[in-house]
């Protein structure tokens, strides 16, 4: 049997939405190369949920890059252009703005970015996904 | 301690200068990029007015001998430690024997390298800045070269610096509300028309109208400017008076001159206009052969925008602490 | 768009308040300079002296620099109101007294004439005077220092007779040495630095005027009797 992937949106879907049915308040999965925590908490409007998906690598799997605290998500330094451009340079996938400052967030030794996972611009809370990374070529 | 290794000519330590003595005929000297100085410092968690390294000329490398943080800021340099990129306005964490080179500017001239707990050399009238005229203070009253060794300060509460670094947005995108975009590629300097701005009759139009080139004889001490000359309507013999650095003189060839960080303390020719406090980083920052064009301000514009620039740093120095407090906790 | 940049276009009065035999005017948005109208005098630098006395006290002034008959006021923050500022400048000169600085005697042995008096020739000519006669009018001079400025430790000297007045030069001399005996206009004083100088030279003297190692760096204080003795004159 293959093991479900806990960093696939899919299936943290599925996996909150069968728990809010279920009037489960939160699940957490730790296998050895992958963690998953889902928190679901009832308020006036409505659901809202807290997830935490993290994977670490075993033979060349995509990760997934978690924001490490609140901000705002920016793929580029906000530099001298002005305009948030291409991707960050060296092994930074992104960058959270706290104000002032940006939190360069990296993609981990050895790992290139494949894709990014909220729009520039994004506030982001603690785990969200931020970003797929996969090993360099 | 670092160790410096290879540098051009020109580079000092700087902090934000040594102001109370131009009474005695001392220059101010300090940064003339004050304001990359005062947010490198805060984002270590340094006193605003810590001493850095001022580097003009490159390459420039240096050695870190013992674990510390440092940033880059002011011009981007394409830096690199160990050969790996630094982002400038980005804090890092080094080990003992590291090694950080700079390049040429990509963007602005001057580069400040700023260490936890400053550069410790020891202090001259209150200052640690070099002033390279008078031949003290910083390293011995001259510029850095290869071989020098350099002491840094003690660190009382030191950021605990996530593994990637923290930086600030740069202050040329996050401060763009408040400083006016470049005009048909030349920088835009706000000035206040000075003492003997009446004496220039219709010559005082141009000044403000033409673009300025910044000529080969810049340095520290000013900026000679090329253009149309302007010239007062009746030659005058003025009286020896004291001056700030922004100020805009014009002497007998009708190009103005700004005089800079190294400035003369007094002077007597004729001042058209005076560059207002919190420009004077732009011009730091401006190169050899660029242009610039001067507009008008008032008093109130200039009180304003120093305090957005000084909130602005405030928030760097609290939000530093604020994050790398954060990482601690959650991570 | 901020207020501060949209406005900049728009035209500005200059500020350069001109009463009771005082003018002042910004240099920038934090420095004032207050400039006595009247005779350059000493009775216009001891209203400066008294002057400088009252304003360095006031808090949120950063720096004062004393000059020839006028006082730069460097402030710690830019003014919102840079008028009631001047304003203030203003009543203070009106309520200044004038006051003497007991300073001591400095005598300064010159060598007149030499290798460096690069300008004595040219002041001749000026002046329709022979060397000799420059050389003697200038070392009979008492001059009392009025300011330092420009170079670590440089005293502006006051007392010059007017028949040895020299304009300052149109193109600088680029390499004067430390020790040129200098005339400037109306004021006369000892080149501190060697380097760019746009006064006369008419001889030398060897003499350390600053020591930044010093507990008082400057040789010279502003109110000090200056007497230059001929230790040569070479003609």
């Amino acid at each position: 049997m293959s093991k479900l992937d806990l960093s696939d949106p899919a299936i943290i879907e599925r996996l909150s939405a069968a728990l809010e049915v279920a009037g489960i308040n939160g699940i957490e999965i730790t296998r050895p190369d992958q963690s998953l925590l889902i928190r679901v908490a009832g308020s006036a409007d409505g659901h809202a949920r807290q997830v935490r998906s993290s994977k670490t690598d075993v033979g060349g799997a995509v990760v997934v890059v978690t924001a490490p605290m609140v901000g705002e998500f920016w793929p580029s330094d906000l530099s001298r252009t002005g305009a948030p451009g291409a991707f960050a340079a060296g092994d930074t996938v992104g960058f959270l703005k706290v104000g002032p400052i940006l939190l360069p967030v990296s993609a981990g030794p050895s790992k290139c970015l494949r894709q990014h996972l909220v729009e520039p611009g994004t506030i982001v809370g603690f785990g969200d996904p931020i970003a797929e990374v996969e090993p360099e070529a | 301690m670092i160790e410096i290794i290879q540098t051009g000519p020109f580079n000092t330590v700087q902090d934000l200068g040594r102001p109370g003595f131009r009474n005695i005929g001392v220059t101010t000297s300090g940064a003339m990029d004050p304001l990359a100085l005062k947010i490198g410092n805060s984002l270590l968690g340094n006193e605003a007015g810590a001493a850095a390294l001022e580097i003009q000329t490159y390459p420039f490398k240096l050695r870190f001998s013992k674990a510390t943080v440092f940033v880059v800021t002011g011009a981007d340099c394409g830096a690199s430690l160990d050969g790996r990129t630094v982002q400038p306005w980005c804090a890092l964490s080094v080990e003992a024997g590291q090694v950080l080179e700079l390049g040429q500017p990509r963007v602005g001239t001057r580069a400040y390298i700023c260490i936890a707990g400053g550069i410790d050399v020891a202090p001259v009238m209150g200052s640690r800045s070099t002033s390279l005229r008078g031949a003290f203070g910083g390293r011995e009253g001259r510029f850095l070269i290869a071989g020098d060794t350099l002491q840094t300060g003690e660190v009382s509460s030191p950021l605990n610096l996530p593994a990637a670094g923290i930086s600030v947005v740069d202050p040329a995108f996050a401060l763009a509300d408040v400083y006016p975009a470049h005009e048909d590629g030349a920088l835009v300097i706000r000035a206040i028309p000075a003492g003997e701005y009446g004496l220039f009759g219709e010559d005082a139009e141009r000044f403000w109208s033409q673009t300025w080139k910044i000529s080969t004889q810049s340095d520290r001490t000013g900026y000679r400017l090329m253009g149309d000359a302007i010239k007062p309507t009746t030659p005058v013999e003025m009286r020896s008076h004291g001056v700030v650095s922004g100020v805009v003189q014009v002497p007998p060839s009708g190009e103005a001159i700004i005089q800079m960080a190294d400035a003369n303390t007094a002077g007597g020719y004729p001042k058209i206009a005076g560059v207002i406090e919190v420009d004077l980083w732009r011009l730091g920052q401006a190169r050899i052969g660029s242009r610039l064009r001067f507009v008008r301000a008032t008093h109130a514009q200039a009180a304003e925008v120093e305090k957005a620039v000084a909130a602005f740093i405030d928030d760097v120095r609290r939000t530093a602490r604020l994050v790398c407090g954060a990482l601690q906790v959650l991570n | 768009m901020n207020a501060a940049v949209s406005q900049m276009s728009q035209p500005v009065e200059t500020l350069a308040l001109d009463r009771n035999g005082a003018r002042v005017s910004p240099i920038g948005s934090r420095a004032f300079l207050l400039e006595a109208t009247g005779d350059f005098d000493l009775a216009s630098q001891r209203r400066i002296w008294a002057l400088s006395r009252a304003v360095e006290l006031w808090r949120d002034v950063l720096e004062i620099v004393p000059g020839m008959t006028n006082l730069l006021v460097v402030l710690k923050v830019t003014p919102e109101d840079p008028e009631t500022l001047a304003v203030r400048l203003l009543e203070a000169w009106e309520h200044a007294e004038s006051i003497d600085l007991a300073g001591r005697t400095i005598e300064i042995a010159v060598t007149y004439g030499g290798e460096h008096a690069t300008d004595l020739a040219a002041l001749c000519d000026r002046s329709g005077l022979s060397d000799r006669e420059v050389v003697r009018i200038h070392y009979e001079g008492t001059y009392r220092v009025f300011a330092l400025g420009s170079a670590p430790g440089f005293g502006y000297l006051h007392g010059l007779d007017p028949r040895i007045y020299m304009p300052r030069k149109t193109v600088p001399s680029l390499n004067m040495a430390r020790g040129c005996l200098t005339i400037g206009g109306m004021q006369t004083g000892v080149a501190v630095l060697t380097g760019p100088n746009g006064w006369n030279s008419i001889g030398f003297a060897e003499l350390q005027m600053f020591d930044p190692m010093s507990a008082t760096p400057a040789v010279m204080a502003p109110g000090d009797t200056v007497r230059f003795v001929p230790a040569s004159i070479e003609l």
